[in-house]
Formats: structure tokens, C-alpha cells, sequence
């Protein structure tokens, strides 16, 4: 069965939508700057969509971004009307699922108690739950999945097998996190985050910077997109998923769940290596994740296979990070060029390949993207172009 | 003095011993055990990089010092002695 | 799909087993998340080498909050550029898996998603849509949650009632029918969302209960 991709939504530092992002990616603009957010110590460049406004303060920053994203998916979908549709809901995510209100902690500790509000609105804060209930849509497919840095891209993956199944016809998936105080202090005791702006795969590359934002797909059996007239032009070929096995933070160091998640993928998709024009890469610019996963696309693919990290465009985003770069391997397919790989400089001996370094046209018919969590999952999605 | 300096070091390294057996939660390991030319990671204790960086909070929380270039970590952390050596050398700064 | 093996553990269980050996850092949300993988697979019989391609998923309400609250801490007495990284690392939904993955020797799918009130539920329709898609033959379908006293304060002061049960239950779950079969579910047909994991794991360990199949 075919799983046809017929609309995209993605808000971030490079653009409050595709649109913008688009320019930015062509012209090679980087927005990142210090954090506005919140008050914190920390003094690192990070990646806020700068001139986001939330629609309504009683929703966390998290679900605005994703409603932002899917708005403009399912414009693009034509999908409006969700009446008597089957329709699923998918969605990653990290900062939303925990309650980490530092003020609301703070006055608690303090005296024992303290205004529930944070809770309250905490608890209201299941993103795909919170995303049913906005666009009052009816369905007992409706998950959360709280996989780390893999978040979105398993969430696609997760509504490909609803829809491969039939459980639904129609799904809306994706990622949303929001740049929160509690994971940029967590990453930087890890001592992960750069305190200038990120290079992916450069020798010299220094650690990460976070950012924030959404990235949307809706994705449709391919006979349901037909009967409502959708172009079809992009398609999900594959989904691998499987995990290091190996340590809390640090990736396995040959990459051996990321190669079982491309076997897995790309032997789904029924592709061989050669037939792959690029890959979206996870590349987050530290040490560890870079190499291991640079070293696989070598093993893999061989010197000569093109790939970007765009997290240099929008910093990394986490849970939204698989969703955003789900739609952004989407818009190189559809067309035919990628962005050159922001930051990158000198190619590291270590890993043996380098990405691109210029924006490039790409010919060919299927891409890749990846995403290589904490924790040590790995998650793979095949796209196709028609 | 160098009496003075050896009962500064021996201190040091009593202390580290019972801070990287709490804030590691080193299970079955007595701080009283720990030799003082224990190799940390890989070897010896079997530390990992996760560890790594949790010392590198104990050192700024209980000492007041940062290491900025985990290849300078490497080298630090190599043994209880050398990571007391540092403490020393740089609490006197 | 085909239940089987179940390991459950409370409050109450023991928890000094040699599979809790060498991972000292492990936090209660792991440790009772693993001790519970562990149990269910060792009930279900099913070989070592099973591991290799065998999912697994953990759903939970809310996570390792106990740890979260910790890290909260952390900030709040010794700053942002002070803080734990232990803590921190043990603070997402999915250091449990990763230590179900690495401890107990899995390579397969993992997935941990959360819901505040049908999180099972969730995991389960999640490995049904695995096991029929045939991403793998087995998975280790679980739900773990902990009592602390930040949740049930917010908890008390928002709901009328509510219920939170502390321990981690887990399913060894099947496409086809194995050495053990306390039961085939399908969650599809299955009508109840609040299922619980708790409530399922006991009606089916109880030998009164023994049923064939779960509506």
C-alpha cells in the first residue's frame, strides 16, 4: 500500500513557515542568538522562532508550535473538515511531557504549596491530546511518544503503521518542543552544548545548540488522497527503528542499532543503497554523534553519498527535531535541492565523508532522514518522490 | 611544608573518596577501599563518560574548579591521586 | 496477539536481584521498569537469542517525575551551570527503555509514550500495530509509574479523585501462539481505553481467572 505525504507544515528559528524556511535554507541563514525566553545563567547561542506569537498564553509554548505546524499542513492537505474521516494522531516530544516548572517547584519547596496552575495546565498538556481536543477531532489513535531526540520521526513511523494497517485512513504527525530551561541546563552538564554556533560533521565541531519549533506531515492512504483529489507527489517508502543497546548517553560507537534501523528501512522500501539521492541526517554537531553516524553513512553508502545536517539552520529541536527534518528531506525531493550543510568547514579524518557544502541539486528519487536519540534509539524513514 | 602538603593531599583524597562513591553510586564499594592509585575508567573502578561528567560537577561544587577540555579531563582523572594532585595544585591558585 | 509472559513489580517486591547489578545510577522508574521486562521474559520461556529482534514499549502517565523534581532541585540550589548530569540523564520519559534495551541485551524497536489517563492502552495498540505490521514477533509491552509527593500534591489539588498505583507491570506479547499463552487480546476489538495494566496482569496470574480470551 502506497502512503502518500500530502501536506507539510515546519516552524522554526529558520522560518515561522515553509515558505520562509525555504529562503533561509537557500540563502544560507542562520538565526540563532541568546536566549530571550527565560531567565538562565547560561550563556549559549540557541535557535528561538524569533517572532512566534502563541495564539493564546494558556497553552505552553509546546502545543502553540505544533498547532502553528499543523495548521498549515493540513491547509496544504486541504483537510479542514475532519467529519467522517478515520483519522490518527501522532505526535513526539520531550519538554512537554514533563513538569518542569521551576517557578511552581520553586514556591512549592518553599512553602509546601503553590498555585496549581503550572499542574494544572501541565496536565492538560498531552500534546496529541491536546491536539485532538484543539481541532476536535474523534479518534482512539491518538499517542504521545516520548522517544527522546528520535521523537518525530517515530511518530511518522508509528502513523505508517496505522495506516499500512488500516487502523486509520488520514494521520497527522510530526514533533513539537519548545526551548525550555531544564534541557538546556541538562545538556550543558553534559557538557554537549557549543558556546558558538554549531558545525555538523566539522573536524572542529564543539557540541550542540538547541532550538525549538514544529514540523508536520499529514499522511493519507494512497486511495484516500486520490478520492479527495490530492496531488501526489511524495510518499513514505519505510520506517526502521532499533536500538544501541549500549549506554544512557553516548551512542553505540559502531552504530550498530543505526545500521539495523537502515536494513531495516531501506529493506522495507525494497531500495538499494545507490538509489538513495541524500540523507537528512541527524547531525547535531557533537563529537559522539557525528562520528558514529557519519562513519555508518560511509559503511553504508560509500564516500560518495550526499548528505545535510540542517540542524545548523534550526539548532536542535528535539522532540520536533525528527519532525521537521521529515518535512525538510520532503522539500528537497520536491525541489531538487538541499541546503549546503551550515557551519561546516573541514571535513573530520575520523569519519571519512564530508556533506555538502554548497546548496545542491539532487536527481534521484528517494531520500533518508535519521535520527539517533539519547538513550539509543535509532529511527529511519525512506521518502520517495514520484 | 612538605608535611603540611601530604596531610593537605591525604584529606583531599579521603574526601574525593567518599564524594565519588556518593555522587557516582558506586554500590559495594567502601570509600576506605579505594587505593589511591586506582585506575578510574576503563580499568580499576570502571567509570564511563557519563561518569566523567558528573565529576567534573563534583569538582566545581566541592572545589570550586572547572574543567573546561575533557582531554585535559582525561588526563585529571586518571586516579584518585592524580584528580587530588589537581585539587591541590589548583586550590592554592 | 498472544500474552505470553507477565512480570509485575511493586512497592513491595524485592529489589536486590543480580539483574539490578551494574546499574548503579539506575533510578527506582528504571529499576522497577526493568526488573519487570526481565520477569516477563524470563516467564514467557522464549530463547536468549528472541532478544535480538524483540521490541519493546514503555507507557507511563507521568514518567520519572521523582527524578525530575530532583534535577528541579539541582537548579534551584546550585544553578543552571551546576547541575547534575545524572540527574538529568535519568529525567527522560526514555532512559527506561534504554536501560531495558542495554541492560537486558535487546537491539529491537523501542518506544516509551506517555497519556495521563490511557497510556496502556496506547502501548498496546501500538505493539498489536507492530506485531501485524510484522516489524517484529514479540514485544515487551509495559506501564511504570511512581508515587512522589510533588504528584500526588498537584494531583490531590486538581482532581476529585484519582488513583496512582507505584510498580511496573510488563507483557510478554506474541503474533503467534508460544510456549506460554495466558491469552490472546486484541486491542482493537477491546473496548475498554482505561485499561489497566495492574488489573489485567492480576486477572490473568490468578489461576480462578484463567481465561482464553480477553473482550
Amino acid at each position: 500500500m502506497n502512503i502518500a505525504i500530502t501536506g507539510l507544515g515546519a516552524i522554526s528559528a529558520c522560518g515561522l513557515n515553509l515558505k520562509e524556511t525555504i529562503t533561509n535554507f537557500s540563502l544560507g541563514i542562520r538565526q540563532a542568538r541568546e536566549v530571550t525566553l527565560f531567565k538562565t545563567d547560561l550563556n549559549y547561542p540557541v535557535f528561538e522562532a524569533k517572532g512566534f506569537i502563541p495564539e493564546d498564553k494558556k497553552y505552553m509554548r509546546t502545543l502553540s508550535l505544533a498547532f502553528c505546524a499543523i495548521k498549515e499542513a493540513i491547509i496544504e492537505a486541504n483537510l479542514t473538515d475532519f467529519s467522517g474521516i478515520r483519522l490518527g494522531i501522532c505526535l513526539g516530544t520531550t519538554v512537554a511531557s514533563q513538569l518542569n516548572d521551576v517557578d511552581f517547584y520553586k514556591e512549592y519547596r518553599k512553602n509546601g504549596s503553590a498555585p496549581v496552575d503550572a499542574a494544572k495546565r501541565f496536565l492538560e498538556s498531552n500534546l496529541a491530546q491536546a491536539v485532538k481536543d484543539y481541532f476536535h477531532i474523534n479518534t482512539k489513535f491518538c499517542c504521545t511518544l516520548v522517544n527522546a531526540c528520535s521523537s518525530g520521526t517515530d511518530a511518522i513511523g508509528l502513523a505508517i503503521s496505522w495506516l499500512r494497517n488500516d487502523y486509520c485512513d488520514i494521520a497527522i504527525a510530526g514533533g513539537a518542543d519548545e526551548l525550555n530551561r531544564v534541557p538546556l541546563d541538562g545538556f550543558n552538564s553534559l557538557g554537549v552544548v557549543s558556546n558558538s554556533l554549531c558545525t555538523p560533521f566539522d573536524r572542529d565541531r564543539s557540541g550542540l545548540n538547541l532550538g525549538e519549533g514544529s514540523g508536520i506531515v499529514i499522511l493519507e492512504k494512497e486511495e484516500s488522497a486520490l478520492k479527495r483529489n490530492r496531488t501526489l507527489d511524495l510518499f513514505f517508502k519505510g520506517y526502521g527503528l532499533a536500538a544501541d543497546g549500549h549506554h544512557l548517553t553516548a551512542p553505540h560507537p559502531e552504530g550498530r542499532g543505526l545500521e539495523r534501523a537502515l536494513d531495516f528501512a531501506m529493506h522495507q522500501s525494497d531500495i538499494k543503497v545507490d538509489e538513495v539521492a541524500f540523507i537528512n541526517a541527524h547531525g547535531t554537531a557533537t563529537r559522539d554523534n557525528d562520528k558514529v553516524e557519519g562513519r555508518v553513512f560511509r559503511k553504508v553508502f560509500g564516500e560518495n553519498i550526499k548528505f545535510v545536517s540542517t540542524k545548523g539552520f534550526t539548532g536542535h529541536t528535539l522532540g520536533a527535531a525528527g519532525g521537521l527534518e521529515a518535512v525538510f528531506t520532503c522539500l528537497g525531493l520536491r525541489y531538487g535541492w538541499i541546503p549546503k550543510n551550515v557551519g561546516f568547514t573541514h571535513m573530520d579524518e575520523q569519519i571519512g565523508i564530508a556533506p555538502v557544502g554548497v546548496k545542491t541539486d539532487i536527481k534521484g528519487r528517494y531520500a533518508i532522514s535519521t535520527s539517533l536519540a539519547f538513550g539509543g534509539n535509532n529511527s529511519v524513514l525512506v521518502i520517495a518522490r514520484n | 611544608m612538605k608535611v603540611d602538603k601530604d596531610q593537605e593531599l591525604a584529606e583531599i583524597r579521603k574526601k574525593l573518596k567518599v564524594l565519588l562513591v556518593n555522587s557516582l553510586s558506586l554500590e559495594d564499594i567502601k570509600p576506605e577501599n579505594i587505593k589511591d592509585d586506582e585506575i578510574l575508567f576503563g580499568e580499576g573502578l570502571g567509570l564511563d563518560s557519563l561518569d566523567a561528567v558528573e565529576i567534573v560537577v563534583l569538582l566545581q561544587r566541592n572545589f570550586g574548579l572547572e574543567v573546561k577540555d575533557m582531554n585535559q579531563g582525561r588526563k585529571i582523572f586518571y586516579s584518585v591521586d592524580t584528580l587530588a594532585n589537581y585539587i591541590y595544585e589548583n586550590q592554592k591558585k | 496477539m498472544y500474552i505470553s509472559g507477565i512480570g509485575v513489580v511493586s512497592d513491595k517486591t524485592e529489589k536486590d536481584i543480580s539483574i539490578l547489578k551494574g546499574i548503579r545510577r539506575a533510578d527506582d522508574f528504571s529499576k522497577m521498569a526493568i526488573l519487570a521486562a526481565h520477569n516477563a521474559f524470563m516467564d514467557s520461556g522464549l530463547k536468549e537469542e528472541t532478544k535480538v529482534n524483540l521490541g519493546v514499549i514503555l507507557s507511563t502517565a507521568f514518567g520519572p517525575h521523582v527524578t525530575t523534581f530532583k534535577f528541579l532541585d539541582d537548579i534551584l540550589d546550585y544553578g543552571d551551570a551546576n547541575v547534575s548530569p545524572t540527574l538529568f540523564s535519568h529525567s527522560v520519559h526514555n532512559a527506561a527503555n534504554s536501560y531495558i534495551s542495554s541492560n537486558l541485551g535487546i537491539f529491537g524497536p523501542t518506544l516509551t509514550l506517555t497519556d495521563f489517563s490511557k497510556s496502556f492502552y496506547q502501548a498496546l495498540l501500538v505493539a498489536q500495530s507492530w506485531l501485524e505490521e510484522k516489524r517484529c514477533e514479540h514485544v515487551l509491552v509495559g506501564y511504570v509509574e511512581q508515587h512522589g509527593k510533588e504528584i500526588d500534591y498537584i494531583l490531590s489539588n486538581i482532581a476529585k479523585e484519582y488513583f496512582l498505583k507505584e510498580g511496573s507491570v510488563f507483557f510478554l506479547v506474541s503474533a503467534e501462539k508460544c510456549l506460554k499463552e495466558y491469552c490472546s487480546i486484541n486491542v482493537l476489538t477491546y473496548q475498554n481505553e482505561f485499561i489497566s495494566g495492574f488489573s489485567l496482569a492480576k486477572s490473568l496470574l490468578e489461576p480462578k481467572n484463567y481465561v482464553k480470551e480477553v473482550k
